[in-house]
């Protein structure tokens, strides 16, 4: 089995370096920041690069870095999750590498040698089959997509890596969004659409989500009338999401929408139109008042 | 310069004739040119260069009411208002538009509306809403918006009216087409009202709709919401704040303005005013989503002979069921149909029958 | 800021799409439109130029491009560039990349190239970066405000879990997000300007570029297999009663949470 570099310089992604211990037979090197060496040896990674770096600025010197080193590691396979980041970075690395390199999968099988990297395009309409031609292969991966797997691994071995380059792009500062969990990543999305009709229903809507633990969502019209703010856009033009529940209020299901969502766990449709298009790509549906049912959820220990 | 999107909309007319039927210009001229599907095939020659645009082609595109009737049935879901729009702002890019037509713009670019004149204040402090009053309204139907002005006072709402309210861009808007001179009309407008933070109720649904449908495409959104007044008067009708007056035993019909009806599928709320100011109802032919229009401010503008007889048209329509009294609520439509008010008829202001 | 070089990308306007024999997207007789993020990138470009500085845009597509790329002149772009040819068909990023890298040399010196973050095509978002290693210039992703002073560019850039600030300096590529900077429309003097300007067209000859630079030939990875997926109806039970409904939400609610 070949080896599989897996790339997290900003955070280990255990469901990444699973997937990848599954695919290589155990044959994983991580790069991780300082401190997550013992989460990537859980996930089995055999061997261990730990990052000692300052914050990074300039992704393309960091990305010219990181490729001079995969070169001496003489990775023929090199993976990295699909954050906004690894999405500059990786680009960058392949470049240079002259490598074949896949955005956001969400599958991963080896054929061979051959990675075979599944995506989805067009929101979730077309589902690529891709390879790579180069020596070296590479793709991101979406956030998420495989189940972390835990375990106990023998020891692995630890490198320290130190990056301090001169940076013509400095960070000069960080600011964490209230309220958590991204909306990309969330385990559950309550959306609403043009059916929720004013900002008072989204702020409703956002205390249900507040209270469910989930993002919150809305369709392009609920975007567009300003009910909701643009990064609450699900759909083309937005968003994709993929959760493990979709709750969808007052949402007509406009196939632009659908793009976005289609691909969620469980798809739960609440509309008071019996005809809306929506309730045919719900796996449960609820004719009625969006409010009303909101409003049950809200007063009711339903958790 | 026709967008790939328009042209695509010209392009799949089926020649159903279903605009045909609908289109209320074409009604009162009989002309085929005037209908939607003419103008998507003329704009389609000219794509494939079998035609010139020409000063009668700009012609053609102005004898339209952007109503969107035809839009509302067409068998194939486009929008011929779409083209007819962008091929407006092409005769004005050419210099081919009426001279009438640029008479106004001119009017727009000096002033803010058609007329030319500067629009009267409506000024006033307030806390609760701000009532954007419109050129139409205030050039043409003073006495609608301060009959808004008052039923407001009675229900115990404190409007605010801007001392110098700035032109939506509507006018604009339907006279060249959306292009960058109207969006930067929009912007400074959407500035002023948001600077109030309160809530707009705009008394010309034409107002309305480029607010909440072109504003926020545009990158501006009006923060604290946009109500139209009829569906404000309703709401205030619902709540109790403003009483329903005993009835008067006087049959008639609502005239669906057409932006109020399909922009905004709006058709309760006025009916709710009608019936609280004590009158019965009956129904034209071609209301609802199907409303008919009888005119607009900008049409009449530049085609007032023309506006005349689509706003007689529909005074026809109201006698052919029996009725005497048409209810309207849209300075737009009070202005049009009291051009031509036949004999024994009465057009009643909602806002007015409300006080 | 002088010379400023953006890239943008016409796209389906649908929703879904179908792909031909040679999995690559069929873009005949489908309506396309400039990528929207793409567009984002215009107007900040249009800002930062202002009225002394110049905005080229740059395509690769179809011939037919032309008439859409007027109307970003229209908008305000100073000069167009359409790069089309046959060979090029079926570019994967770094295909796409090269391409771009040689106009952007071949064009001249530029100050800022700014593209949009992704395409809502193909999604992936690898183009500006892999265009910035090929230039050999730093690169910024999902920018959502750019703003510049004489010594330099700060950018504000959108992560998942918040907001960066970054310092920048020229020249350096940087791409935005879709809803960062809405585009300017037509206006009737830039349409009667735009009248009289040409629009470039380039091909690989011109770019210096051999067949297999490009296109199918030049890229470093293939589509081996692609499924048109309208998603799957699922037509589960519908509910009337919302006691009921929200009794059998809060089941499913209990199971998807871990």
């Amino acid at each position: 089995m070949k080896e599989i570099l897996v790339l997290c310089p900003f955070g280990a992604d255990p469901g990444l370096l699973s997937k990848a211990a599954a695919l290589s037979g155990g044959e994983v090197r991580a790069l991780v920041p300082q401190g997550e060496t013992a989460l990537a040896a859980a996930c089995g990674a055999a061997r261990i690069v730990e990052l000692q770096a300052a914050p990074i600025g300039d992704e393309a010197r960091f990305a010219a870095f990181l490729a001079e080193r995969i070169r001496g590691w003489s990775c023929p396979l090199v993976l990295a999750p699909a954050t906004v980041q690894m999405r500059n970075i990786m680009p960058m690395i392949a470049w240079h590498l002259k490598a074949g390199l896949t955005a956001d999968c969400t599958q991963l099988r080896m054929e061979g040698e051959l990675l075979i990297q599944t995506r989805p395009a067009f929101g979730n309409s077309l589902m690529a089959d891709i390879r790579a031609l180069s020596p070296i292969q590479m793709a991101t991966v979406r956030p998420g997509t495989f189940p972390p797997q835990r375990g106990e691994h023998p020891q692995p071995g630890v490198e320290r890596l130190v990056y301090c380059e001169e940076e013509r792009v400095t960070l000069l500062s960080y600011r964490a969004f209230a309220g958590g969990t991204p909306l990309s990543q969330a385990q559950i999305v309550v959306a609403g659409g043009m059916g929720v009709g004013s900002r008072e229903g989204f702020q409703k809507l956002e205390r249900l989500a507040d209270k469910l633990g989930a993002g919150l969502g809305a369709s392009r019209t609920a975007v567009d009338a300003g009910f909701a703010p643009y990064r609450c856009q699900v759909g083309m033009t937005g968003i994709t999401v993929c959760p493990r529940l979709y709750l969808a209020f007052g949402i007509s299901g406009a196939v632009q929408h659908l793009a976005g969502m289609s691909g969620s766990g469980k798809i739960v449709a609440v509309n008071s139109d019996p005809k809306a298009p929506i309730f045919d790509y719900a796996d449960y549906g609820i004719v009625g008042d969006w409010e009303a049912l909101a409003d049950k959820l809200l007063q009711e220990e339903i958790l | 310069m026709i967008s790939q999107n328009a042209l695509h909309h010209a392009e799949k007319c089926r020649f159903c004739w279903m605009c045909r039927h609908l289109c209320p210009v074409q009604h009162q001229t009989g002309k085929e040119l005037n209908t939607p599907r003419a103008k998507g095939l003329l704009l389609s020659m000219v794509h494939k260069e079998a035609q010139q645009f020409d000063k009668d082609m700009a012609q053609a595109m102005y004898e339209c009411l952007l109503c969107d009737a035809c839009t509302n049935d067409c068998a194939t879901g486009y929008q011929p208002p779409l083209f007819i729009r962008e091929a407006r702002t092409e005769a004005v890019v050419s210099e081919l538009a009426p001279e009438s037509v640029m008479h106004l713009i001119d009017n727009v670019e000096r002033t803010g509306n058609i007329y030319g004149v500067e629009k009267p204040g409506f000024g006033r402090e307030g806390t609760d809403v701000l009532v954007y009053i419109g050129e139409a309204a205030a050039v043409k139907a003073p006495e609608m918006a301060e009959n808004l002005l008052k039923l407001l006072e009675k229900a115990g709402v404190s409007a605010k009216v801007l001392e110098k309210e700035p032109a939506s861009g509507v006018m604009l808007g339907d006279l060249m087409g959306y292009t960058e001179e109207v969006r930067q009309m929009a912007a400074v407008c959407a500035k002023a009202l948001n600077e109030t933070k309160l809530p707009v109720v705009v008394l010309d649904s034409y107002d309305a709709e480029i607010m909440t449908q072109k504003y926020p495409e545009w990158g501006f959104e009006i923060a604290a919401g946009v109500t139209t007044a009829t569906a404000f008067t309703a709401k205030l009708l619902a709540e109790g704040k403003l009483e329903a007056k005993a009835p008067l035993g006087v049959t008639g019909a609502c005239h669906d303005d057409d932006r109020l009806a399909r922009t905004f599928h709006e058709f309760e709320p006025v009916r709710r005013m009608a019936k609280a100011a004590g009158y019965d109802l009956t129904e034209m032919f071609n209301h609802g989503k199907l409303a008919k229009s009888c005119g607009t401010a900008v049409a009449w503008g530049y085609m007032p002979e023309l506006v005349t007889r689509i706003a007689g048209g529909r005074w026809t329509d109201l006698t052919r069921i029996g009725c005497d009294t048409m209810l309207v609520a849209n300075p737009e439509t009070w202005q049009c149909l009291s051009l031509c008010v036949p004999e024994g008829c009465r057009l009643v202001d909602l806002f007015g029958a409300l006080l | 800021m002088k010379r400023i070089l953006v890239c943008v990308k016409a796209v389906p306007v649908s929703a879904f799409v179908e792909v031909d024999s040679q999995h690559r997207l069929k873009r005949d007789g489908i309506n396309l439109q400039w990528n929207a993020a793409d567009a984002s990138a215009l107007e900040a470009a249009l800002r930062l130029a202002g009225e002394d500085g110049s905005v080229t845009v740059l395509t690769m597509g179809t011939s037919k491009l032309e008439s859409p790329l007027r109307e970003l002149l229209a908008r305000g772009a100073s000069r167009a560039v359409l790069i089309t040819d046959r060979r090029m068909a079926g570019a994967d990023t770094q295909a796409t990349a090269r391409v771009l890298a040689a106009a952007v040399k071949k064009l001249g010196d530029f100050d800022l190239i700014l593209c949009g973050c992704k395409a809502i095509d193909g999604e992936t978002g690898q183009v500006p970066g892999q265009l910035a290693a090929a230039l050999g210039l730093p690169c910024v992703s999902n920018g959502e405000t750019l703003e510049a002073d004489p010594d330099g560019l700060t950018i504000t850039r959108r992560l998942e879990t918040g907001t960066q600030e970054l310092r920048g300096r020229t020249p350096t590529v940087i791409s935005l997000c879709a809803y960062s900077y809405p585009l300017r429309l037509p206006g009737i003097l830039g349409m009667r300007r735009a009248r009289n300007i040409p629009v470039e067209v380039l091909n690989a000859d011109d770019l210096g570029l051999l067949p297999e630079q490009c296109g199918l030939k030049g890229s470093a990875t293939k589509v081996l297999a692609m499924e048109s997926r309208f998603p799957g109806m699922r037509r589960g039970p519908k509910e009337t009663d919302l006691t009921l409904g929200a009794k059998a939400l809060g089941q499913i609610l209990r199971e998807v949470r871990p």
